[in-house]
């Protein structure tokens, strides 16, 4: 029996509509810690991995281990549904075959049920766990948002060069080429404008702009971004929440002649 | 291929992958399993393989997969190893058997569409073979001897009368039609639904070329006289050449071979301006033909020598100038025809009326001894010019004396028909001609395939010319007047009827008219009229008939007889002059009373003859030369006789008379021996060679001739047939006519029959190398190379339809990959374990059971209970145990549980026996060690080469540039920009993954699913 409850429907749509256009079907795992879900998209390229702590939630209640298989495009036209500021309750028993969700505006007095149907979800699962990286940056979302949107007018790769100070994206394309730096700082009135960089190594890494584009839609989450790079191996994008977190896993590319 | 319903039990383990996540994968593709399927699924409607349905195919994959960034590894199969050697000799009996099958299949069908009715493509073909003969001159080098008689195999539908009769039996009541009460010239019948009217004409006119349904004794008996048959044969002639006009006219199709060659593909060969030189893929090989002119319709003829058409146009345009035949390429009859309207138009209806009497005179004179003394007074009464047009008309006058009094009859009872109708004259001669057309055509073809000698040919062709040009002379001058207007017109009209008689005349004729002959052919018109047998009248009756239909559709037939007319009109004349010889036999075989009476004349005809060529001015002894020349000059000088001396044409034509008189004269005298041995002796003597050059003429006998026709008509047919056969196309026929069913079976056993050959395999290689690609022969079964590929490492999974491939080892099949447009179906080996518990041997295992490329496995036994016997008995060699042991155990079949009962049974009631040999090593070895390359040599691959593919493209297919271009730019640009940005790493390449399934259980059948179940137990209590 899954029981949880929202202060806010936004939070949860805001979390849906962070990852829901990079993947299609996700299994929602509930557990007495929270809901935590993992999807790979189609490509095997980017791994979206969430997790939603308790604490997220004015109430919690799962008993048992319950998956939802959702249809995120299904889910988000739900969510819709709802105004910001209602409660959200997901409701759903020990083996589901529909989620409830329930939107209460406590002002008015108005409760509105949606159901959603669920889906058997046949997916790959990976295992993400204990990944070492050289490299740390933390940084404000929204300006490592405007980084990649403005980079991908010129290239369909960003490469990040992250040397002793300095981070370092630059895209080069057929139309010409385009760098920019961000040094880290500290900011001691705003410390989520702040940047910061823990270095072990140097890193040079490559990845698909669609990608990036499609990561930077969870900066609504939080302001702050930590991307965690290792040379040659996938880097991770996470986006903290209140209890939990949203987390992206990207593949890099690689040059064929290496 | 592979194991039989394997993939059906594999299938539900299958899982969904994005071709994106394939991406910079290397896989081998198992080739030669493509190049089979394009074989097999790539036809055109008619069933045909297309030629380079496997370069297309191949190019298409290929596309795909560099587009994905999948790197390929093509391996095609070496060679077959024992064990498939004998399926695969398996496989081709039965492919042998479906050839035999495909053959009867076509008959069945063939059958079914005769009796549905002919379409107008088999019209169509018709026409042309008639319509190449047609121009085909004797003189011709290529031309085919003609052979002597004819053959026809035991089972040929169109001689064996049994089967007409069921045919027509069938015809009679088409869709509850009665054939019989249908008048398809009726305004009602063009108010029809097109297909209902081409259903009814195509029956109509099937049913007006078979004998009725008859057998030869059968019809012997209804026509005890052959020449009551040859009518009817005409007249049935003529009904199906009204319906072909119908049935043209109902579906449209007047194009003929244009629609066909659209659907035939061709190559061009070479082609000068206006035409167009093509070979064309015909069933038996190429051909071939000029665009346009693929002989398919009369207007598209093939116009085999051009020089000999050029002679007579010369000679055409001496003696008038037109250009008439600038656009209309049909050889050298429409000359004539351009007069013949003129004097058409010329004649009006009182003159023709007025033609009685003179044609009264004509016969009367021309029948009687005295003919050459009438030709000199009527000469000399009109002058040079009608001399021309009697000399012109007595040829046919002493040629046809027997028929002149039908022919006579019958020409009063259509002028007054003519008048009657008040129809315009042209059109009324254009319908007699349309109706005389084809007995003409035929005649004329006989008339050449007569010809036994070379110079024989020359006198034929040019003979009826010199007539023509004397005629054209006659009626080119200003002076002619009305009377040789007419004696002209006569002779047209005389010459048509001949060659329409020319069908009927059959022994008993000739000898009505021989003993009409017999007493002087002074009487007059109506008593020749009383004369006419009543087989004429029939035909009269027949001709008023059909005449009537056609003036319904007189703007119809105004058309098609602009084609005909020239023919009509020129073989008119030119049977004119190849009957007579036919004509003074038969008379002279049958009628001696004709030749009592001859000798009277004959001497005196020869010693007139010799009078008039001592009497003649020194121009005659060049005719007389001439005529030592061969046939064709002397008809060469003969026109340059006209044009050059204009005063003495008279004495040139009357030489050229003498010519033909001689002609004649000789076969008669020769035949009819004795009495007037001595005349005719003096006449072939005085006439020199050209006596002897025509006497070759007479040995045709006219009943081979009929044979000849027949043995024409044959191969027409079985061209026909054959076009049949090959253009089996239901989708231009109303649909009710086709038995789909059985034109599917038809494509089924056609497709089934083919088979891959090297030559394709060699074309797939430069292809593949073209782009670039590795590929690999494998030593023998590209299946057990991909897998050993894979097992080295060299690549990241296979591609392949085949399920042989878990057999020799394979794993992370692709399958499916060019079906849906994003996924492909992936099986992997744990999978398959942790599902159903198969591992490599279990697959070995269900192989024996099913059956393979390997073995035939054991009959009755499906998916379903291979895995319930795998999973009862744990291996084969117990289930063969099982079955052999309690096999005559009555009691301890009695204590088997309920499965085992029913298994047995079923087996038992197949009659399947398991030897000792059953779980066969043999089988277990070749899968399991199949021969293969170990070279563990990595694979690398180029760029695709855009100009070699372009050539390559261009060379087989015939792909412009811009085709190739279409596909290969943006994928090689595509290429190109995925190594310069990098290519893009998956995460499955850094983090261990695990496939979760959502639901615990697979969807498998309730059986298979506790067959894996028990499966699985056993594999976790032995491990």
């Amino acid at each position: 029996m899954l029981e949880g409850k929202f202060e806010e429907a936004s939070l949860f749509k805001r979390i849906i509509d962070s990852f829901k256009d990079c993947v299609q079907l996700v299994n929602f795992n509930c557990n007495e810690h929270g809901i935590a879900a993992q999807a790979v998209d189609d490509s095997r390229v980017l791994l979206v991995s969430l997790s939603i702590g308790t604490e997220s939630f004015q109430e919690f209640r799962c008993d048992r281990g319950v998956t939802l298989g959702v249809d995120l495009s299904s889910l988000s036209k739900i969510l819709r549904c709802g105004n910001n500021n209602d409660n959200l309750t997901l409701i759903a028993d020990d083996t589901p075959d529909s989620v409830l969700l329930l939107f209460e505006d406590t002002k008015k007095d108005r409760i509105s049920e949606y159901s959603l149907k669920l889906m058997d979800i046949d997916a790959d699962f990976l295992d993400i766990e204990g990944m070492e990286y050289d490299t740390v940056i933390t940084m404000p979302s929204a300006e490592f948002a405007k980084v990649v949107r403005d980079l991908n007018q010129l290239s369909d790769s960003l490469n990040i060069l992250v040397t002793k100070d300095t981070v370092k994206f630059v895209a080069e394309g057929d139309i010409g080429s385009g760098s920019v730096i961000v040094k880290p700082h500290t900011d001691m009135d705003k410390p989520q404008e702040s940047v910061k960089v823990e270095l072990d190594k140097p890193v040079d890494l490559t990845f698909g702009s669609k990608y990036l584009l499609d990561i930077i839609k969870g900066a609504g989450l939080s302001d702050q971004i930590t991307i965690k790079l290792s040379a040659e191996t996938p880097a991770l994008f996470e986006f903290s929440l209140q209890s939990g977190y949203l987390q992206f896993f990207l593949a890099p590319k690689f040059n064929e002649e290496e | 291929m592979g194991v039989h319903a394997l993939w059906d039990i594999v299938g539900p383990t299958a899982k969904p992958v994005r071709l994106e996540s394939l991406s910079n994968k290397r896989l081998a593709v198992d080739a030669s399993i493509w190049i089979y399927q394009f074989l097999k699924a790539v036809r055109d409607k008619e069933g045909n393989a297309m030629r380079y349905s496997h370069v297309v195919g191949f190019f298409r994959r290929i596309c795909k997969l560099l587009y994905f960034g999948i790197k390929p590894v093509f391996v095609f199969d070496g060679g077959a190893p024992a064990l498939k050697r004998r399926t695969i000799q398996q496989r081709k009996e039965r492919r042998q058997g479906r050839r035999d099958n495909a053959v009867s299949t076509a008959k069945k069908l063939l059958a079914l569409q005769m009796q549905n009715g002919d379409r107008t493509k088999n019209k169509e073909n018709a026409s042309r073979s008639t319509s190449q003969t047609h121009v085909h001159r004797q003189d011709d080098e290529y031309d085919l001897p003609k052979i002597p008689g004819f053959k026809y195999e035991e089972g040929d539908a169109r001689i064996n009368a049994d089967d007409f009769k069921t045919i027509m039996e069938n015809i009679d009541e088409l869709d509850g039609v009665d054939l019989d009460a249908v008048n398809p010239a009726s305004r009602e019948f063009e108010e029809l639904p097109k297909s209902t009217q081409y259903m009814i004409l195509s029956a109509l006119r099937l049913k007006s070329r078979l004998r009725m349904g008859y057998s030869k004794e059968q019809l012997e008996e209804i026509f005890p006289d052959s020449m009551e048959f040859s009518k009817f044969q005409i007249d049935m002639v003529k009904r199906r050449n009204f319906f072909t006009q119908k049935l043209m006219s109902a579906t449209n199709t007047h194009d003929g071979g244009a629609s066909k060659s659209d659907t035939e593909p061709y190559k061009r060969v070479a082609g000068q301006r206006g035409k167009e030189y093509q070979l064309i893929r015909t069933e038996n090989g190429w051909a071939l033909s000029l665009t346009g002119n693929d002989g398919s319709e009369i207007s598209k003829a093939i116009v085999v020598d051009e020089p000999q058409r050029k002679m007579e146009g010369e000679s055409r345009t001496r003696s008038e100038p037109q250009g008439e035949d600038d656009e209309d390429e049909d050889i050298d009859w429409e000359d004539v025809d351009v007069e013949k309207k003129k004097s058409e138009k010329e004649l009006d209806y009182s003159i023709k009326a007025s033609m009685l009497s003179v044609k009264a005179n004509t016969v009367r004179s021309g029948g009687g001894q005295s003919f050459l003394d009438r030709r000199t007074t009527e000469t000399r009464d009109k002058g040079p010019q009608s001399k021309f047009v009697y000399v012109s008309n007595e040829p046919e006058l002493i040629d046809d004396e027997d028929e002149d009094e039908d022919d006579f009859s019958e020409l009063t009872k259509e002028i007054q028909l003519m008048e009657d109708v008040k129809n315009g004259r042209g059109k009324r001669i254009e319908e007699i001609q349309t109706d005389n057309s084809i007995p003409q055509r035929q005649e004329q073809q006989k008339a050449e395939s007569k010809k036994p000698s070379s110079s024989a040919p020359f006198s034929y062709e040019n003979e009826p010319a010199s007539v023509k040009d004397r005629i054209e002379v006659a009626d080119n001058s200003d002076e002619v007047g009305e009377q040789e207007m007419i004696t002209e017109d006569e002779v047209r009209e005389k010459s048509q009827q001949n060659s329409r008689f020319g069908e009927f005349i059959a022994p008993s004729y000739p000898q009505n008219k021989a003993s009409h002959d017999g007493h002087p052919k002074v009487s007059s018109s109506q008593a020749e009229n009383k004369k006419s047998s009543n087989s004429e009248q029939n035909l009269q009756f027949v001709l008023d008939k059909i005449n009537n239909l056609e003036q319904m559709q007189d703007q119809r037939v105004e058309i098609a007889p602009a084609n005909e007319n020239p023919e009509g009109h020129n073989s008119d004349v030119i049977h004119a002059h190849s009957r007579a010889p036919e004509h003074d036999e038969r008379p002279v075989q049958e009628t001696p009373a004709w030749f009592r009476s001859a000798p009277d004349f004959n001497p005196h005809l020869g010693t007139s003859f010799l009078t008039s060529t001592t009497e003649k001015e020194p121009e005659q002894t060049d005719d007389e030369q001439l005529g030592l020349l061969t046939g064709s000059k002397a008809a060469e000088l003969l026109y340059e006789r006209d044009v050059l001396n204009k005063e003495n044409e008279a004495n040139g034509d009357q030489s050229s008379a003498e010519e033909d008189v001689i002609e004649i004269a000789p076969p008669e005298s020769l035949s009819a021996d004795k009495p007037s041995e001595g005349g005719e002796e003096e006449e072939i003597d005085s006439a020199g060679t050209q006596g002897k050059a025509h006497v070759p003429v007479v040995d045709y006998d006219f009943s081979e001739d009929e044979e000849d026709a027949l043995v024409h008509q044959l191969r027409e047919e079985e061209q026909d047939y054959n076009a049949f056969k090959t253009s089996l196309n239901p989708s231009s026929v109303n649909a009710t006519f086709v038995d789909e069913e059985l034109h599917d079976q038809h494509l089924r056993d056609k497709r089934d029959s083919d088979e891959v050959t090297a030559a394709m395999v060699a074309e797939v290689q430069d292809l593949l190398t073209r782009f670039g690609i590795p590929f690999m022969t494998a030593p023998m079964e590209a299946e057990a190379q991909c897998a050993e590929l894979l097992m080295l490492g060299l690549v990241d999974g296979i591609i392949t339809d085949d399920s042989d491939i878990f057999l020799f080892g394979g794993d992370k099949v692709y399958k499916n990959m060019f079906q849906e447009k994003n996924y492909v179906e992936y099986y992997y080996s744990d999978l398959m374990k942790k599902e159903l518990g198969l591992d490599r041997e279990k697959f070995i295992e269900l192989a024996q059971l099913l059956g393979s490329d390997y073995t035939t496995g054991v009959k009755s036994v499906g998916p379903v209970s291979a895995m319930e016997i795998l999973a009862e008995f744990g291996n084969l060699h117990n289930f063969r145990n099982w079955y052999s042991d309690g096999q005559f155990n009555k009691k301890k079949q009695e204590e088997e549980p309920t499965f085992e009962k029913r298994l047995r049974k079923k087996l038992v009631t197949s009659e399947v026996i398991l030897d000792t040999e059953f779980p066969s090593d043999l089988v277990k070895e070749a899968y399991l060690r199949p021969e293969v390359d170990h070279d563990a040599t990595r694979f690398t691959w180029g760029v695709p080469d855009l100009d070699r593919l372009r050539s390559f493209f261009q060379s087989t297919i015939g792909w412009p540039q811009e085709k190739t271009d279409e596909v290969m730019i943006p994928l090689i640009r595509e290429v190109n920009n995925r190594k310069k940005t990098g290519i893009q790493n998956t995460l499955t390449n850094f983090f261990p993954s695990e496939y979760i399934k959502a639901s615990k259980d697979i969807k498998l059948g309730k059986r298979i699913k506790n067959a894996s179940g028990k499966l699985k137990m056993k594999k976790q209590r032995t491990e």
